[in-house]
Formats: C-alpha cells, structure tokens, sequence
C-alpha cells in the first residue's frame, strides 16, 4: 500500500472546523432575546416582529432556489399571493385550521410551479429570472384580478388561529407562533441543504457540467428546488395572510408584484443568500429600519438610501451578506476573545447609539 | 464483450474533423491508454463518451446498454465517470463536500426526509460517509478533508477530483490528463495508485496522459489517435513500434532514429 504520495504541504494550515467553544450559549441567548425583546415591548413591536418572521419565512423561499441552486426566480410574491388567498378560503369560507390551510396552500402552488418550471428550467442566468418575472406579470394580470378568488377590492378576511386553550388573535401570541414557525422551517432547510437534493443544488449552481457528469439531471434538480421554493412562500402567505388579518389583492397584480419580488431578493441578498437565517438577519434590519424612520418622512428617504447603499457594499464587500459579517466577526472574537469583543461591542453599541439618536431626532 | 464500446464514431466542427470513424472497446477492469499528438481528438472522444458532446454518427455502449442517446447524467447514473483537463471541482465546498456531491448516485433520501430527518436520511448520510473515508484513504487525502479546493495546490487538486470521480464508484473511469501538473515524484506514484484503484474498485480505467513513461508502463492496452482516427493499438510495445505512431507522434521516422544510430 504504497499511497502516500501527495507532496507535504508547505506550511502547516491552521486546523479547521473547531466550534467556537460557547457559540451555543450565545445562540441561546440571541434566541431568548429576539423571543422575549418584542414581547415586552408590546404590541406594536411584537406586529412588527411578527412581520419580521413572516418576511423571513417568505425569504427562505429565495434561498432554496436562488441561494442554494442559483436561479434568481423573481416571482416568490405570486406563490405568497396564492397562499395567501387559499388560506383566506380554506380558513374563513370552509373554517379549515390554519395548518390544514398551510398543507393545501403549499399542495395548490404545485401546478403552477411544474407550469414555470418546466419552461424555466430549460434556461439559464437572466433568461430564467425574465421567465418568472414574466409569470409573475401573467398571473398578476389574470388570477389576482380574478374577483371570486381574491374577493375583488373589498378583500377578505383571514383569522388568527386559536390552537386548544391559545388564542393567537393577539399580536404577542402571533408573534410567537410566525417566530416558531420560521425556527421549524429554518431547521428543515438546513436538513435539506445536508441531503443528497440540497448537495446537489449548490453542485448545480457551481458547475453544471461537473454535477451532470457526477450523475446529477440538473434540470430535475432545478424544478425540484423551484417547487420546494413555491411550497415555502405559499405556506409564508398563509401566515402573511393570518398577520394582516385583512387581505386585498392589489399587490400581487401585475406591476405590483414584480416590484415586491425584487425587494425581497435584495432583502434575502443583504442578509445573506447562502444561509437559511440571512432572510431573517435581512428581514429584521429592514423592518427596524423602517419603523425607526417611519415617523419622519424626509428620514425615510436617508432610509431607502441607506438600503441601497448597503447592498451594494454587500455585493462588493461581503458575497454572504450579513450572515457572512457575522461569522467573520465571530472568528475574530473567537482568536482574540478580549481585544475581538470589545471591537465587536463598540461597532454594536455605535450602530445603537446612531439609530437611536436619529429615532429621538425624528419625534 | 467488452464493457466499453463504441462503433464508427464521427464528429465534425466545421469543415474539422474531430472523430474519424472511431470504434475501439475496453474490457472489464482493464487499464487502456489513449495517445496522440495535441488535436488528435482524444478529449473530444471523452466528451462524446461522456455525453458532452453530440457525435454526427456513430454508437457507444456501456455494457450491454447503448448509451448513444443517453445524457452526461444518465451515463454516470450508469457507471461512466470522468475527470477533466482542466480541473472542475465545486470551490465552495470542501474536499468532503465535493465527495458527498459525487455520492447522489448511491443515496435514495426524498426531500422531505432530509428536511425531518427521518431514519432514512440519516443511513444515507452514514453511508455515504464510510465510503467517502474508504475513498480519502485509498487516496490518502484524509488530512485535506476539511479544506477547500482553493487552498490546496494544483497537484493535490488533481488527486482531490480522483478522488470525487472515484466516490462515484464507476465501472469505467475516464482520465484525462491526471498527470498534468502534478510534480514528477507524484506522477512517478500515480502508475501504482491507479492499478490499486483498478485493483480494489474494479474499475475499467480509460486514460489520456501525455507522460508517455506512465502512460506505457500502467497500460495493458494502448489506442493511438491522429486527425481523429485510431491510427494503431496493441500492446504499449507494438504501439510505440508502430510507423504511423512514430511518425504523427513521437515526431520521428524509423529513417530518423537509424540515421541517429
């Protein structure tokens, strides 16, 4: 046996893929915080966090097809739109249970995903985002417009679930069940992305000729990622649906929709596109963001700047977004404890002090 | 019965002709060299071997299936596996993650098994593992596990992609080139290496090398290709005997070397 042929390497690299002794505990901690944070400050705040996971659960939709596979699809809100009025059905017309809703919501955007998919998957780069743009423009103009199904300009009404002795009509206890739910889901996209399928999207979207000839059907797995994506933002319009309460059609018609769609995609890619929490990461500075300068108008003009600008330092600076600093600065921690906290302390406590001085600037 | 067979392969680019009527087989677990002179044609017959490529005629066979019309996933789905000349690995995965991507072959999970992680996917997940550490330690890249491709130096690159394609576990293995690159001690090394591969795998082994002691010292069989056409085969001895080899690719007649002698 005489394999031991491949040259010594030069230098020595540093061992790899040691955890960050107590990144669980801070884990755990950050959880309780975004748990617990909403909750005491009321209900406002807990709507808006509820928002905020409703958001990130949609956003996930973004990373299976786009993150993991690499097809930009920029028709996620017409998947949401059409769970969101499948709920609005199945939960106030038949008094269905809101999962029960969420199961047929995510079952009826099947059909439309083979339709797109099926065309979709045959093209590559630009001309797959164009092709779902497309159906997104065409279902937009058609059934949205379709009164019977979205109830027309009056809309309709979706109620909050009451599960046994829980009530979840309240902003706090809905916030609870959406940051549950987008937990669960999270936790299932990362067992798909360590699967035979999900290994075989991101082959797919590195090299195309090297996962075929690994005996990957590139184009199955495309629709596969397609239809799992299309699953997702149905079931997040169903709780999009339970968040507004009261559900009108108007943004889900054609040129709405193709609007929304592509803030979602810069929202997914500044939180981190390779990661099933960047939608999340993404989708609470966003919404913050907004809440902090909704009060003054002007201010919300700095803010939509703001994002911009962020996401083009993004795209130059950090391919995996958010996510991506928050690792970095994790490792950084993790090799210099002291000097590395106080680094990250300081560039957490100034963006702290900044927000909160234009927040009090603008009352 | 050979397990690897083709029949009156043509390809045309243009007014070029890439493949000329190429017919040759290769036998259960045996080690075939394919030589020629660069734009003989060699990589093009590994392309249309492997489904890149579209032959204007011709049939190709893998055991007793035709393989013709079959797409690259299908061939390797079928035991065909390939590396390339220029090296395709998946950057932004490590040497393991780039051995777990070849397995899909052999796991069976559905999506939803993965996402709950039913019993189902965790054996996929446990055996997919003990064969990509048999594969690491065949090829003994056990200490690159948890690197990426971009931190490892061209010549390690190579045996990293051996090793992918061989996770695969393929009945016949196409190589094209596996020497390029890689410094003189380790190509020295890859003769023994790829008969203990053919040896524990049992594998057929197809390859391309331009280093003509490996390629005639690991070979039980020799193709010679020029302008697309297989000019000559036999044993390494009766190839490199052969005029027409000796004048296309070692660049020299029987005239020359008894005018050298």
């Amino acid at each position: 046996m005489s394999t031991r042929i491949l040259e010594r390497p030069t230098a020595t690299l540093p061992a790899k893929r040691t955890k960050p002794s107590g990144a669980a505990t801070v884990g755990a901690v950050v959880l309780a915080a975004v748990a617990i944070g909403p909750l005491l400050l009321g209900d406002f705040a807990s709507f808006v966090g509820a928002r905020i996971a409703v958001t990130a659960i949609i956003g996930l939709s973004v990373i299976v097809v786009t993150g993991y596979t690499g097809q930009l699809s920029l028709m996620p809100y017409t998947f949401v739109g059409i769970g969101m009025f499948v709920a609005a059905h199945a939960i106030t017309g038949w008094g269905w249970p809101f999962w029960f809703a969420a199961m047929l919501a995510a079952a009826l955007s099947v059909p439309l995903s083979l339709l797109v998919g099926l065309v979709a998957v045959r093209l590559h780069g630009f001309y797959f985002a164009i092709a779902t743009l497309t159906f997104a423009s065409a279902v937009g103009a058609t059934l949205f417009e379709w009164d019977a199904f979205t109830g027309g300009q009056t809309g309709m009404r979706v109620a909050r679930p009451v599960i046994g002795p829980i009530n979840f009509a309240g902003d706090e206890a809905y916030y609870l069940l959406c940051l549950v739910t987008v937990l669960l889901l999270v936790w299932m996209v990362i067992g798909l992305q360590h699967s035979r399928i999900g290994r075989a999207m991101t082959a797919v979207r590195e090299n195309e000729t090297a996962a075929a000839t690994l005996g990957i059907n590139v184009m199955k797995t495309k629709l596969v990622a397609f239809i799992v994506s299309g699953m997702i933002a149905a079931i997040g319009g169903v709780y999009h649906g339970m968040l507004l309460q009261s559900v009108t059609p108007t943004p889900y018609q054609t040129p709405y929709v193709e609007a929304v769609g592509v803030t979602l995609v810069i929202l997914v890619v500044i939180g981190g596109m390779r990661s099933p929490w960047g939608p999340f990461i993404g989708a609470a500075i966003m919404y913050v963001q907004v809440e902090v300068f909704r009060t003054a108008l002007f201010l919300q003009y700095i803010a939509a700047a703001m994002t911009a600008i962020a996401f083009i330092v993004v795209l130059l600076k950090l391919p995996d977004g958010l996510v991506g600093l928050i690792k970095h600065e994790a490792e950084v921690v993790r090799r210099a404890p002291l000097r590395g906290s106080i680094r990250v302390a300081t560039i957490i406590a100034i963006k702290v002090v900044v927000t909160y001085a234009i927040w009090r600037l603008s009352q | 019965m050979n397990l690897l067979r083709t029949e009156g392969l043509n390809l045309r680019f243009g007014g070029v002709v890439a493949l000329d009527d190429v017919s040759i087989g290769i036998d259960e677990a045996e080690i075939v060299g394919l030589l020629g002179p660069n734009g003989a044609g060699k990589s093009t017959l590994f392309n249309v071997l492997s489904g890149l490529l579209k032959p204007d005629g011709g049939r190709a066979y893998l055991g007793e299936r035709d393989i013709s019309r079959s797409l690259p996933y299908e061939r390797a789905l079928a035991g065909l596996g390939r590396t390339f000349q220029h090296i395709k690995l998946f950057p932004g995965h490590t040497v393991e993650e780039n051995l777990r991507i070849a397995q899909h072959r052999h796991l069976r999970s559905s999506v939803l098994a993965a996402m709950l992680r039913l019993p189902s996917w965790r054996r996929d997940e446990a055996e997919a593992r003990d064969r990509i550490n048999a594969v690491l330690e065949l090829i003994d890249l056990e200490r690159y596990r948890h690197h990426r491709p971009g931190e490892l130096s061209y010549g390690t690159l190579r045996f990293v992609e051996l090793a992918v394609v061989l996770s695969l576990q393929p009945r016949v293995l196409l190589l094209d080139e596996p020497a390029s690159g890689i410094a003189q001690r380790e190509a020295e090394a890859l003769g023994p290496l790829l008969r203990e591969i053919r040896d524990v795998l049992g594998c057929a082994i197809f390859l391309i090398e331009h280093d003509m002691p490996l390629l005639l010292s690991v070979s039980e069989r020799v193709y010679a290709l020029d302008f697309g056409k297989v000019i000559a085969h036999g044993t390494p001895a009766e190839v490199t005997a052969d005029d027409h080899v000796l004048s296309s690719y070692l660049g020299r007649t029987r005239r020359d070397d008894r005018a050298a002698s």
